[in-house]
């Protein structure tokens, strides 16, 4: 078997060989640069023979096949294949050898579009960590699979949703630094600003000390015991280690931590962000990335002689003054909302993503960029577009196929896929199979029509031991 | 084929029945079809009209046979010595006596956390107080007491519910419970208990080993002062600083040498985790699951050691997820504890058979009532029936009350059926087991009737 594997790889290498160069701006794992032409793979992206003998375990295989492939970081590919090893993204191409133990799915024409990521949500994951407590086969991960979603972030951990398994379930940790520095507490903001004051100054001695001791072996290192706490964030901001996720609303908020940003140079992520629009260019010149939702609406403050208030434009005027723009659901509007969930005054917006990221097209923002707001975008403003986001080799094997354009209202998804698992069946899950079986638009819904999420229906496909 | 137990075919042969009652006569037959009584031996004949021995077929019209509380012989147109006292059953069934393996009746609750392998569950009963004619009037002929709490609060221990009082305590220490219902907070408890019971074991390895190295060094220390002795023959100057006494005592130094290794001391409250990494025999432990997904959070604490459990007891709620995980349970040929109810597949109207379900993936079920409540108790058959009408098989069911809790506690070589060396604890229905409305009668522990129901006591 394991010969035959090795054989299977050389062929492969070839022919991965073939498909890369013959196919156009396919990016590579962690350039995802649009437009550019990709480089050849790097050759550890093939394992070497004696690692394959050592490997106790075979390699898990899939394959999507038939399908029309929005790579979003790159072009649209109809027909083409994804091959995907281990949950990762192999090869993507047409004339692909498929090795006989793969899962192939042939989706037959639909549209295969990375798995979504939610940049904020309730409901899914546990808290704390992830790993340690979450139900993999709840229903709201089902339904949150059934709107697209493949990775969700929890408190401040980007995890997928893996449902029915534990295994690679989180993507990153401590996504964030949290930073206050609100207009309601002047102390606040006089100790925050002291305080990057104080790392600022330390980092620009350590720099002194680096230079001092190529002349001075018996130079001092300065004090680096008091970096603990905040002091230990914004030594992380400072370095570009991390980013701060801040609140903030309004255009007087939102102009405060534009001001921070250029003093410190500190990199921020803005949520909410409604008046963003009428200082575009100065949130862009900050370098901010903006999760906003498109539909949020807050009427404009006349006692203002400047304008106030939302605009369903927000996300594309941000996007033309290149802001990077993730968006998300309303969420509740009583508690932190901007979030997808269950609950909430705004509906169930654990099922309405792609629907949010379509109020940014009526907005004016193109489709693609939309679909980029809730995918490779997302994934950027949470520091993982390494891992999620867009359809590129090397990333991780999450896909929706819809049935349709994904932002369309019609649109469902008729598998979705999460490490190279299909983690959802719109057929099996039950949750949706009745409305437009097959595809069919026009078609009734079944006679015998009952609502329900079950998957396998065991009584009904004579399982059931019979009396003897 | 009924194992163990013996049919007649032919007719009672006359020679038998004239001399059954010589114990001489009756010594001439061959053992397995005749039982000899001697003086002191107390037999028991009981004459039922139904016998479900779970392991071998249903006999109708037969005879158990019973010496000394022990089943000797099941059978029918069996022959028995003319002393033996004879218990008319010809219109009752009778059954193996059931287990409750997973119970808290009769104790107080404690809000117990962390771990605590060292708490019995009977550690908590106070037998004087508690009633135990609920579980009796339904066929408990024992029960498994948990300890109360989460985490891992302790071992259970198996109690008869009636019978002579020295006989009570059928295994005081069995099995290790974990619960594993709130993955968050008890993954890191049976985590950290595991880890902990290795560094005890590591703990004891590694004094062990000092433990030697100090015997061998001390040898050979002793070897080369021997040798120097030798050479410097009995020199008077050296004696006197070894604390050596003169003369006769001389060998005192010598008995202390082969002292027997002592092992450090074991945290007892992690002494049955420790046993259970070591493969001690009889040691097992059940992980109680409320879901389908804390069965995986439980592998993943496993993941090095996976065949350190196998039993597991689903806290089956009206629309649990468990059949997401059939398939995994049956490929480990998990037992599964549980309690019989037909329910539905989570947010369907689609009616669904947990239990038969199990069986089909390949796992093997004990049944337990669904709580400790009088109601749940009752309504125990009734519920063993709707599932046998939704499809689980009628041996399955049976076994499931029957053989399969004793399996669970590791018990199943001396309860849970009717057949030859088992331990006479049976029960007698005045109809069939699935039928609700049948009661039990009469219930026999060790060969004793310890039990009767009310309207029998009132008949007599």
């Amino acid at each position: 078997m394991r010969v035959a594997t090795r054989n299977w790889l050389r062929t492969a290498s070839v022919a991965m060989l073939i498909g890369v160069t013959a196919m156009p701006a396919i990016g590579q794992p962690r350039r995802p640069r649009r437009g550019e032409q990709p480089a050849q793979p790097p050759p550890e992206a093939l394992p070497a023979a004696p690692a394959e003998e050592t490997k106790a375990e075979e390699d898990r295989w899939f394959a999507i096949t038939n399908g029309v492939v929005h790579t979003v970081s790159g072009p649209v590919l109809d027909g083409v294949t994804i091959l995907c090893r281990n949950g990762k993204i192999f090869q993507i191409g047409r004339n692909i050898e498929i090795p006989e133990d793969a899962e192939t799915l042939d989706v037959g024409g639909l549209q295969v579009y990375p798995g979504l990521v939610a940049v904020r949500s309730s409901g899914i994951h546990s808290g704390g960590s992830p790993e340690d407590g979450t139900d993999v086969y709840s229903f709201n991960m089902s339904l949150a699979l059934a709107a697209g979603i493949t990775t969700a972030v929890s408190g401040d951990t980007a995890a997928k949703l893996t449902y029915g398994t534990l295994d690679d379930m989180i993507v990153k940790r401590n996504l964030f630094e949290s930073l206050s520095y609100s207009s309601n507490d002047p102390g606040g903001k006089r100790r925050v600003r002291e305080g990057l004051d104080r790392v600022r100054q330390y980092l620009r001695d350590v720099a002194a000390y680096e230079e001092e001791k190529r002349e001075n072996p018996e130079a001092k290192a300065p004090d680096d015991k008091w970096i603990r706490g905040p002091y230990a964030s914004y030594l992380k901001l400072l370095k570009h280690e991390s980013v701060a996720l801040v609140d903030a609303n309004d255009t007087h908020e939102l102009l405060q931590y534009c001001e921070l940003a250029d003093t410190y140079g500190i990199k921020f992520v803005v949520r909410g962000a409604y008046e963003a629009w009428t200082v575009a260019s100065r949130v862009s010149q900050a370098g901010m990335a903006a999760i906003i939702t498109p539909r949020q609406r807050v009427d404009e403050n006349r006692q203002f002689n400047r304008p106030t208030g939302s605009t369903i434009e927000n996300a594309r005027i941000l996007h033309d003054h290149g802001v990077r723009v993730a968006v998300t659901p309303v969420g509740s509007l009583f508690g932190p909302g901007y979030s997808i969930s269950l609950g909430g005054l705004a509906g169930r917006d654990l099922l309405h993503l792609a629907l949010e990221a379509a109020f940014a097209v009526r907005g004016g923002m193109s489709n693609d960029d939309a679909v980029r707001t809730v995918t490779i975008d997302a994934a950027r403003v949470l520091g993982i577009d390494d891992r999620v986001g867009s359809i590129e080799i090397g990333k991780d094997a999450d896909f929706v196929i819809a049935d349709g354009d994904l932002l369309h209202y019609m649109t469902l998804a008729r598998w979705t896929v999460v490490n190279g698992r299909v983690a959802y069946d719109k057929e099996k899950e039950g949750i949706y199979s009745h409305i437009r079986p097959n595809g069919d638009a026009s078609a009734p819904p079944p006679d015998e029509y009952w609502p329900r999420r079950l998957g396998v229906d065991w009584h009904r496909e004579g399982k059931t031991p019979q009396q003897p | 084929m009924i194992p163990n137990a013996v049919k007649i075919p032919t007719h009672r042969s006359l020679a038998g029945l004239a001399l059954g009652v010589a114990v001489a006569a009756t010594c001439l037959l061959s053992p397995s079809r005749a039982v000899a009584q001697s003086s002191d031996e107390k037999i028991v004949v009981v004459k039922a009209g139904h016998v479900i021995t779970v392991t071998g077929e249903d006999i109708e019209n037969g005879e158990i046979i019973i010496r000394d509380g022990k089943i000797e012989l099941v059978g029918k147109r069996l022959e028995y010595p003319a002393g033996a006292t004879i218990i008319d059953a010809s219109n009752e069934t009778v059954m193996p006596g059931l287990l409750n393996a997973f119970t808290r009746y009769g104790l107080p609750n404690y809000n117990r956390s962390g771990v605590h392998g060292n708490n019995k569950g009977a550690d908590d009963a106070m037998l004087d107080e508690i009633d135990f004619e609920p579980l009796l009037s339904n066929g408990y002929t024992a029960v498994a007491w948990c300890p109360p709490g989460g985490g891992i609060p302790g071992v259970a221990s198996i109690y008869r519910t009636a019978g002579p009082e020295e006989d009570r305590v059928l295994d005081a220490e069995n099995y290790l419970l974990v619960w594993m219902t709130n993955p968050s907070s008890d993954k890191g408890v049976w985590r950290g208990a595991i880890k902990k019971a290795q560094a005890e074991i590591d703990k004891v390895e590694k004094a062990r080993k000092d433990w030697d190295e100090k015997q061998k060094k001390e040898a050979e220390e002793a070897k080369k002062k021997a040798e120097q002795d030798k050479a410097n023959g009995k020199e008077g100057e050296q004696k006197p600083a070894e604390p050596k006494p003169a003369d006769g005592k001389g060998e005192a130094p010598k008995e202390e040498k082969p002292k027997e290794f002592e092992p450090p001391k074991i945290d007892p409250a992690h002494q049955p985790i420790v046993d259970l990494i070591q493969k001690k025999a009889g040691v097992k432990a059940l992980i109680v699951l409320g879901g389908a997904a804390d069965y995986l959070h439980a592998e993943q604490v496993l993941e090095d050691q996976k065949e350190l459990a196998h039993n597991y007891y689903l806290r089956l709620g009206i629309s649990s997820d468990f059949h997401c995980i059939a398939e995994q349970l049956g490929e480990k040929k998990a037992l599964i504890l549980t309690h019989g109810l037909i329910g539905r597949f989570p947010q369907t109207a689609n009616r669904n058979n947990p239990v038969a379900q199990f069986i089909e993936a390949g796992c093997e079920v004990a049944l337990t009532p669904g709580s400790d409540s009088t109601f749940e108790l009752d309504q125990y058959r009734t519920r063993l029936a709707d599932q046998v009408r939704a499809g689980l098989r009628r041996a399955d069911a049976i076994k499931a009350i029957t053989l399969n809790p004793w399996k669970l506690v590791g018990m199943d070589k001396q309860f849970g059926s009717i057949e030859k060396g088992k331990t006479a604890d049976l029960i007698f229905l005045d109809g069939d087991v699935l039928d609700p409305a049948a009661r039990v009668q009469r219930m026999m522990i060790g060969g004793e009737v310890v039990w009767e129901s009310p309207e029998r006591q009132a008949s007599r």
